[in-house]
């Protein structure tokens, strides 16, 4: 008999994974056709609905969803139909034309009569036959149920579908949003490559401050670029814009502004003759116009080398020179700015002129966090970078008299060289400075642009008077609510407001009868009370003695004053006076 | 007395009994050939009803062989064999026999005697059975279903084996009479008698206008056709095949729980449980006879028309569409699922 069992358990394989496909296939069907539903869905919520309009999300989920639970149906199906061994036996029987007999075989194992042994040797002897197993394949092929395509169609339908067909747009409000979305988009793109090409325009600022494709905190995740609304789009690029902002303050505000503002300090407390050849030179200097001092510098050292100069003229330029070389080195050991910084970090102003003490007192200042540390260890730098051009532009002028005066070497005449280089330099950092200036400038502005058009300005759609930036107060508008106003009939009557009677009694009206004296206690009791309940912030203490401590003293010089009228009228009696006794 | 009892106690015995039947029943089937031409399947059906105790309907047009087939095995197995030739006005007496005044040769008195009629035979030829009336019809039905005849209170026991091969002409002919259904029933098989080809007339003439014709020779003893008969019935059919020759019967039954659409309309009345016995009474025996041990529902299904043809009642609705039995038969046969429903 295990012929026959083994060739049955072979067909009753075969048989329930032919089950599990045709089942599996046969459940894809509805499945499909309910995901082809969906992405027709997805196509008209989608406006409404981003997430659900998201192939990248939706659709992977709802095919995996899908096809896993056509498995799980199958498995089921498949287990809850599996045919048993007489079936499938049956099955065989009638596929091979075996005239029943594996069937019969199995059917009658049990039974000991003869004509069932006879029966059963003939089925045994039929699953030894190798033609029969040969022919067992053949006769149980893998096949697809009919219909098959019909689920794999719709279903790459619904992919195409949700993959390819832009979401449908029905409302007006949703095109009237797409067209603000596109509009939102150029104006944000605009500003933003205005700002960046104006920031281009200097070489300097194009390194540090133009922004990078990494740059930027948040950036916009592709994903949810569907979800976007103008107002996000615009917020973006205010994001953007903002951080060159800040970065063009760290500029304005660095090292090298404050190098050049602590020269120009120095430079403005010196003494300019206003006529001489070395005028020009020294008034340009002490204004801090850098482009007019190289041009005079220039001047001068064209005028020393042709010898164009008189012998007067020469010993005057001598002079204006020498003097101004000499202003400068005092110029170099002024440490104004430096002092003020460190005044107002609370240390000696003395440590100026100690740098290594004063970097030692900073550090061990408790009272100071990182940053003022930063502040003042760029304060140093800065004060001594401006020393250290000071120095050089006064070793120029020196140089450059001594050339005029005929006394100089080639070498005093290269260190007026080498002042004109110093002030090209200067020059150029004054230019870059001056173009961080003017770009945040046009930074404040892009973002004024920027955050007029979201929708809490007044120019953006659908907006409010909120944020309104002329400093007006907005007109209050009515908040739609369902409450309807109406008159009502009704009768007045005279009395006192039921509100304020419930609130605060009935109205004290007459004239007050308390005594002076007991008002002044009450004052004073009152007031202890009150700082018991609630103490009076240090700062308000000496203030809250000083009143109340007066009014005290002046209530009892009141009353003092008071006392000897009330014996006086006591002894000769006179009409009550209405302030006799009031306070 | 009784036929021998088969005794088979092992698989070889039964093999070698097999085989015994398949070279006794060879032997008869080229017997009868020798003055039956052609026809096999009429030859095999009724050689398979005598083996399955049941009796056959032949019908066909006069003049086909069914008189000669049924002398010829008659011959072939040397039984007692009578003929009757049913007209309109035949009798049930002139059937079943009938009893008349003797007279005792010793001393004179007279006495009354039973005549046994044609009914006491082996093999019993009913010839153009639907020419005779339906009483006179009828008077076959005791013989046909107990195998005894009732005379005059008297039941007489007819010799074993009693098979009645019956021939009618189809009923859309002249003057029969349609057979009763409960008549039709007791016949295990209805055999339709086809139309010869031109190959096998050419022989019938050659055998019939010779010199000499062939007459069978008795091939199979009493005994030997008793133990065929017994082996048959001892053939096994497993559950699921008997259910489908169950499912078969129930499917002409109109309002059944197996009937197929669209057949259930054109049937007004199914086989009854007769039915289902004569199909697996002859499938075991074509079983035997394709020397398998257990009936396969390609026997059932083989033998689906001569056993229930004649025990499907057609429609009005069929009849007038012109629906014949068989293509009914043919239709459930279609739609019924030969795999096991157990």
């Amino acid at each position: 008999m295990e012929p026959v069992r083994t060739l049955v358990s072979a067909a009753q394989s075969r048989l329930a994974r032919q089950a599990f496909c045709s089942e599996w296939i046969r459940a894809l069907v509805p499945l499909a056709i309910l995901i082809a539903v969906l992405a027709l869905i997805s196509r008209v919520v989608g406006s409404w609905w981003p997430s659900m309009a998201d192939s990248g999300k939706g659709l992977p989920i709802a095919l995996a969803a899908a096809l896993g639970l056509a498995a799980v149906w199958a498995l089921i199906a498949a287990r809850g139909g599996r045919l048993g061994a007489l079936a499938a036996a049956s099955i065989l029987d009638q596929r091979l034309e075996l005239r029943d007999r594996l069937s019969t075989a199995v059917a009658l194992q049990a039974r000991t009569d003869v004509f069932a042994k006879a029966a059963v040797e003939d089925g045994v002897r039929c699953a030894r036959d190798p033609k029969v197993r040969e022919r067992m394949s053949r006769a149980l092929p893998y096949c697809a149920p009919r219909r098959w395509w019909i689920g794999p169609s719709v279903l790459g339908l619904a992919v195409v579908v949700w993959a390819f067909v832009p979401v449908a747009s029905f409302s007006k409000e949703a095109a009237a949003e797409s067209v603000a979305l596109a509009a939102a988009k150029a104006v944000s793109n605009d500003v933003v490559t205005e700002v960046v090409k104006r920031i281009e325009q200097s070489p300097e600022l194009s390194g540090t401050v133009a922004p990078t494709p990494t740059s930027g905190d948040a950036k916009i995740d592709p994903a949810d670029e569907k979800s976007l609304t103008p107002d996000d789009i615009r917020r973006d690029a205010m994001r953007k814009v903002a951080q060159m902002e800040r970065k063009l303050d760290e500029v304005l505000v660095g090292e090298q502004a404050q190098e050049l503002s602590a020269l120009k300090d120095a430079l403005s407390r010196m003494d300019a003759p206003k006529e001489g050849p070395g005028s020009e030179l020294a008034q340009s200097l002490k204004r801090g116009d850098m482009v007019a001092a190289k041009k005079a510098l220039d001047q001068l050292k064209q005028d020393i080398e042709t010898g164009q100069l008189d012998e007067s003229t020469k010993k005057k330029l001598e002079e204006q020179l020498q003097d101004l070389a000499k202003q400068l080195s005092e110029a170099a050991n002024s440490k104004d700015a430096l002092e003020r910084a460190l005044a107002e970090s609370g240390l000696d102003k003395n440590l100026a002129n100690n740098p290594e003490a004063l970097k030692r007192a900073a550090e061990a200042a408790k009272h100071l966090n990182a940053e003022q540390r930063e502040a003042l260890m760029q304060a140093l730098k800065a004060q001594q970078g401006a020393a250290g051009k000071c120095q050089k532009l006064g070793e120029a002028c020196g140089g450059m008299g001594k050339s005029a005066g005929g006394s100089g070497s080639s070498e005093d005449l290269k260190a007026g060289a080498k002042g004109g280089d110093m002030l090209s330099e200067l020059e150029s950092m004054e230019q870059m400075l001056q173009s961080a200036s003017e770009c945040k400038g046009s930074c404040t502005k892009a973002n004024k642009a920027l955050g007029d058009g979201m929708s809490g300005s007044c120019n953006g759609p659908g907006g409010t008077n909120r944020g309104r930036a002329s400093g007006e107060r907005a007109a209050p508008e009515a908040t739609a609510t369902g409450t309807k106003l109406r008159k009502e009939k009704v009768e007045l009557q005279d009395g006192e407001v039921i509100a304020r009677q419930l609130i605060e009694g009935p109205p004290v009206v007459g004239e007050s009868k308390r005594t002076l004296e007991r008002v002044a206690g009450d004052i004073g009791t009152g007031s202890e009370e009150a700082t018991d309940d609630d103490p009076v912030p240090p700062r308000l203490q000496e203030a809250h003695q000083h009143y109340f401590g007066e009014l005290k003293k002046r209530l009892e010089a009141r009353m003092r004053e008071a006392a000897p009228a009330k014996d006086a009228d006591s002894a000769a009696p006179k009409p009550p006076s209405p302030a006799g006794g009031g306070a | 007395m009784g036929p021998a009892e088969l005794i088979l106690d092992s698989v070889e015995s039964v093999r070698a009994a097999c085989q015994e039947f398949r070279g006794s029943f060879a032997a008869l089937r080229s017997e009868v050939a020798k003055s039956m031409v052609g026809q096999k399947e009429v030859v095999e059906l009724t050689l398979i009803a005598l083996v399955a105790d049941g009796h056959v309907l032949l019908e066909g047009v006069p003049g086909l062989g069914k008189t000669l087939l049924v002398r010829s095995i008659a011959q072939s197995l040397g039984l007692s064999f009578s003929r009757i030739q049913f007209t309109p006005d035949l009798m049930p007496a002139d059937i079943t026999g009938t009893t008349v005044i003797a007279e005792n040769e010793g001393h004179g008195g007279r006495r009354m005697v039973f005549r046994r009629g044609p009914v006491f035979a082996q093999i019993l030829l009913a010839d153009e059975i639907n020419r005779a009336t339906p009483k006179s019809q009828s008077a076959l039905l005791e013989a046909m279903q107990e195998r005894t005849v009732t005379v005059g209170g008297e039941t007489m026991a007819l010799d074993r084996p009693f098979l009645v091969l019956a021939t009618q002409n189809p009923i859309e002919q002249e003057g029969t009479y349609a057979l009763p259904e409960a008549q039709l029933d007791r016949f295990l098989l209805k055999v339709a008698v086809g139309d010869v080809d031109r190959g096998e007339l050419t022989e019938i003439l050659n055998r019939t206008t010779g010199p000499r014709e062939q007459t069978p020779q008795c091939v199979l003893s009493t005994d030997q056709i008793a133990k065929a008969q017994q082996l048959a019935r001892r053939i096994i059919i497993a559950p699921h095949v008997q259910d489908y020759a169950v499912r078969l019967v129930l499917a002409t039954h109109p309002q059944g729980e197996f009937a197929p659409e669209g057949v259930s309309r054109l049937i007004s009345a199914g086989s009854s449980p007769r039915g289902a016995q004569a199909l697996v009474a002859a499938a075991k025996v074509r079983a035997l006879l394709d020397g398998r041990h257990a009936v396969s529902t390609v026997d059932v299904a083989s033998l689906v028309p001569a056993a229930l043809r004649h025990r499907v009642v057609r429609s009005f609705e069929a009849e007038a569409e012109g629906i014949t039995v068989d293509a009914l038969l043919s239709r459930i046969l279609e739609m019924t699922p030969k795999e096991s429903q157990l």
